[in-house]
């Protein structure tokens, strides 16, 4: 009895108070080791997953993009970069040993024994209930093998793992060209861009024009057309695409030349036949008249003018017999009757110089359109006449029908502008349209078979296609340079340029030479291609 | 006697108890030990059930398992207070002087059966307000208290709603646990045949006695609930609450009044009971989730559109235990 006494028994060992509580101690403690470790591996296989993603997508851009570096550096260092985050962060996550009885309460339905158990004895200190709570959870059967527990596994970022590890060897052998091409630069249209080019031009000094003149409709189309030839000339619009602009543009000039004609046929104004027959001279300038005699510096000559173009100005609907007397009250001091006329006769002057503008733009566009539809013509003509039109490299396959869609949209044009171009309202194209007129190419009023190709007045000949890139501008930002010129010359400039019909690149050669001499700087003896220097 | 003895002996004398409860009722066991462990928590319980599935003889059984007083008010709309609590006599004695002297009411006693309650008057109900409350009744100016143990053991019908007067939620709040007494099924339906139509009840012994019972229910109050456990239980009743964080989507639509403190009093302390009577001495969440039905559903008061839409109040709470998380977010399965 006494040696039991002295010698600690196996029963007590195993059961007694201080024993459970021992026992405790150590099955939590062997729990929370291997619960930590756990989320170690969980935070590892974590970054392992994040890491062969993070090396899947450098590989990629390394492959794509010019890199110092090798796919396999790269891959390497994500991998490690991730794990060496993760594990850091799974150490730092790691669970309190209270967390740990709970979930292995949880796990082990002990009833919350465990960790009952565990918070008694920790927090509550030393005493006879946390004795008994530590008793009961030895009790209820703590693990033997804490790994049974909390085991290492493979969570579902290492089962993904696998997966991204292939992904990454696929992106690392896969020959990449063929999934993956260089976008090549978009083809332009030099014929586009020399109508760009030359429509700008003609819209800034129509625009110019208009404003000078305050022709408010010559004003806004000026703008829409300026507009179109920077389009153009940038380089963003495709044939078929500035053909359908211009025949956009075309129409929305008809619209307003049918607006303005109606406007003033609502003001009582008398038009004249044709705007080059002009009912006023051209020299009376009746608005420049009026200003004057409001400011009271009509003088002798006006009025001898007047006198003068009698006949003239009958022909704008005003009677002789009232102008004679109006001429004689103005010379008696009356200028009532005087001033009304000229009021008459300015605004029919505005408005031919309107209808003039809008005339001459519409023909600027009608001629843009037949110069791009003649070349594409005689393009296809060029290989061989194909069925199937080959116009523009970045038209998708119905490119042959809405050729012949364009071809047609070409000769309803040439049907409704024909009497006007025949007539001779053209400046400089008249010839063109003569030519048209009787071209052995141009298309009968009405078919009788498929029309295979549109016509033009380009005939077979070699075929010369541009691969000069351009680069597109900016959304936002103007796509074409704005010179800066000096007023003095700006006029000049615009009136030289629109009274006369230069082929493109001479106009830049000319408005540079305006530019110079704003700038004060010796004109440079440069001569624009093609240009014959005399001896 | 020590802690592990009396917890042995706890759980002896609550095997015997129920296998003398048992000798009369069949089936039931799940409202056998929603009454014991309302008695051991010191509460009332109050028993809703269609006629005729044995609440009065279950507690009348029970009444006879335990060395207790034992009363029964049968209530009716015409019953009164005093008929209740007592009231003041007039007695002459031998010298022909006349005093007042007070009579006590059936509320006297350990075990009180107010057997269909709600066909008494609010006037009436409320007189078991104190009584149920503070353990002691006033007439008059004088506090007479009442007997160790007490417990109130209330009897409402769900169905006959005529001529019935509802509990107001201060006296539905008074009751620890609200048990439902449900059909018995195929085989307990023949034993209670078999037990009734032929040789007379058999008897029932006392097993506790007073004294046991006030031992048993310090026992109770020793149970431990761990900070976590406890937390859950927290995040359990706020859940009941619409403008809680914690509450359901069920909770947030149809819930306009969630359960009071007094219902977390109620869960934790029937969740004691619970774990005594599994022979624990701390409380685990399936204790929690055990107590919470029958101590919540007469705590939570739908709105005006859960009432229309006849929302389930058992399916409100079997709601809230399933999505409250019981550790770390993870909710209960």
């Amino acid at each position: 009895m006494s040696q039991a006494a002295g010698a600690p028994s196996t029963w007590m060992r195993h059961d007694g108070p201080g024993s459970a509580r021992e026992r405790l101690r150590t099955a939590v403690a062997a729990l929370t080791r291997a619960r930590r470790l756990q989320v170690l591996v969980d935070h590892g296989f974590g970054g392992l997953l994040a890491g062969l993603g993070l090396a899947t997508v450098a590989v990629l851009l390394a492959r794509l993009l010019p890199s110092p570096y090798a796919p396999w550096q790269l891959a390497s260092a994500a991998v490690i970069i991730a794990l060496a985050v993760a594990l850091p962060v799974g150490w730092r996550r790691r669970p309190g040993a209270l967390e740990v009885a709970i979930r292995a309460d949880l796990m082990l339905r002990l009833k919350q024994r465990l960790s009952t158990a565990w918070e008694y004895v920790t927090i509550h200190g030393d005493n006879e209930l946390a004795d008994r709570l530590a008793v009961h959870a030895v009790k209820a059967g703590l693990p033997a093998r804490p790994w049974r527990v909390f085991p290492l596994r493979v969570n579902r970022w290492g089962l993904l793992s696998p997966l991204a590890a292939t992904a990454l060897l696929l992106v690392s052998v896969v020959d990449l060209s063929r999934v993956v091409q260089e976008p090549l630069p978009r083809k332009v249209d030099e014929q586009v861009v020399a109508e760009g080019q030359r429509l700008g031009a003609f819209g800034r000094a129509m625009q110019a024009r208009a404003e000078r003149d305050k022709l408010p409709r010559s004003t806004r189309q000026a703008a829409n057309i300026e507009r179109l030839g920077a389009r153009m000339e940038s380089g963003a619009l495709s044939r078929s695409q500035a053909l359908e602009q211009l025949r956009q543009r075309g129409e929305s000039l008809d619209q307003e030349r049918m607006q303005a004609q109606a406007s003033q046929t609502g003001a009582g104004l008398q038009r004249a036949e044709s705007a080059e027959v002009s009912p006023i001279a051209p020299h009376l300038n009746a608005g420049a008249m009026l200003e004057r005699m409001q400011r009271g510096t009509l003088d002798s000559d006006d009025t001898r003018a007047l006198a003068q173009r009698l006949s003239e100005i009958e022909r704008s609907g005003i009677a002789r017999q009232e102008l004679e007397n109006a001429l004689g009250r103005h010379r008696a001091g009356v200028d009532d009757a005087l001033r009304e006329i000229l009021e008459k006769l300015a605004q029919i002057e505005r408005a031919l110089k309107e209808d003039r503008e809008l005339r001459n733009a519409r023909e600027q566009v009608r001629r843009a359109r037949e110069n791009l539809a003649d070349s594409r013509a005689g393009a296809s003509a060029g290989r061989g006449r194909t069925a199937i039109l080959d116009w523009d490299d970045d038209e998708g396959e119905d490119r042959g029908d809405r050729g012949e869609a364009n071809a047609g949209a070409v000769r309803r044009l040439d049907s409704a502008t024909a009497g006007k171009s025949s007539s001779g309202a053209s400046r400089g194209d008249s010839s063109i349209a003569a030519d048209r007129q009787h071209s052995p190419l141009r298309p009968d009023s009405k078919p009788s078979g498929p029309v295979l190709a549109p016509q033009g007045q380009m005939r077979d000949g070699e075929v010369f296609t541009s691969q000069q890139g351009r680069i597109l501008p900016r959304p936002g930002r103007p796509r074409v340079e704005n010179v800066e010129m000096s007023s003095e010359f700006a006029s000049q400039v615009e009136e030289v340029l629109s009274r006369e019909q230069y082929p493109a690149h001479y106009k830049e050669f000319i408005r540079r030479y305006f530019l110079t001499l704003s700038q004060g700087v010796r004109v440079p003896q440069e001569q624009p291609p093609g240009t014959r220097v005399a001896p | 006697m020590s802690d592990e003895a009396r917890l042995t002996l706890a759980r002896d004398r609550l095997d015997a108890l129920r296998r003398q409860i048992q000798r009369r009722i069949v089936g039931h066991h799940d409202l056998v030990d929603g009454i014991l462990a309302c008695l051991l928590s010191s509460g009332h319980v109050l028993l809703e059930g269609v006629p005729g599935l044995g609440k009065t003889l279950l507690v009348k059984t029970l009444s006879d398992a335990l060395q207790l007083e034992f009363a029964r008010i049968q209530f009716t709309p015409d019953l009164m207070p005093a008929d209740i609590i007592g009231t003041q006599v007039v007695l002459q004695d031998d010298e022909g002087r006349r005093h007042f002297q007070f009579r006590q009411g059936p509320v006297f006693t350990q075990l009180l059966l107010a057997d269909e309650i709600n066909r008494a008057t609010p006037k009436t109900q409320s007189a078991l307000l104190e009584a149920m409350e503070e353990k002691r009744v006033t007439v008059g100016r004088t506090g007479h208290a009442l007997a160790e143990p007490f417990m109130v053991l209330a009897t409402q019908n769900p169905i006959e709603m005529e001529g019935t007067y509802p509990l107001p939620e201060a006296q539905l709040d008074r009751f620890l646990l609200k048990l439902t007494a449900t059909f018995p099924d195929a085989d307990a339906l023949s034993q209670i045949v078999d037990r009734t139509t032929g040789a007379p009840m058999p008897a029932v012994e006392p097993v506790l006695s007073a004294a046991e019972v006030l031992e048993l229910r310090e026992l109770v109050r020793s149970v431990v609930i761990a900070g976590h456990v406890k937390d859950y239980a927290i995040r359990m009743v706020l859940a009941t609450h619409a403008g809680s964080a914690q509450a359901t989507p069920m909770v947030r639509r149809y819930v306009r009044h969630g359960a009071s403190p007094r219902g977390l009093q109620a869960v934790v302390l029937a969740a004691k009971a619970l774990a005594l009577f599994a022979g624990r001495i701390n409380v685990s969440f399936d204790d929690l989730a055990a107590a919470a039905p029958p101590a919540l559903r007469h705590r939570i008061l739908l709105n005006f559109e859960g009432e229309a839409e006849g929302i389930d109040v058992e399916g409100l709470i079997a709601e809230v235990i399933r999505e409250t998380p019981s550790v770390h977010g993870k909710a209960r399965a």
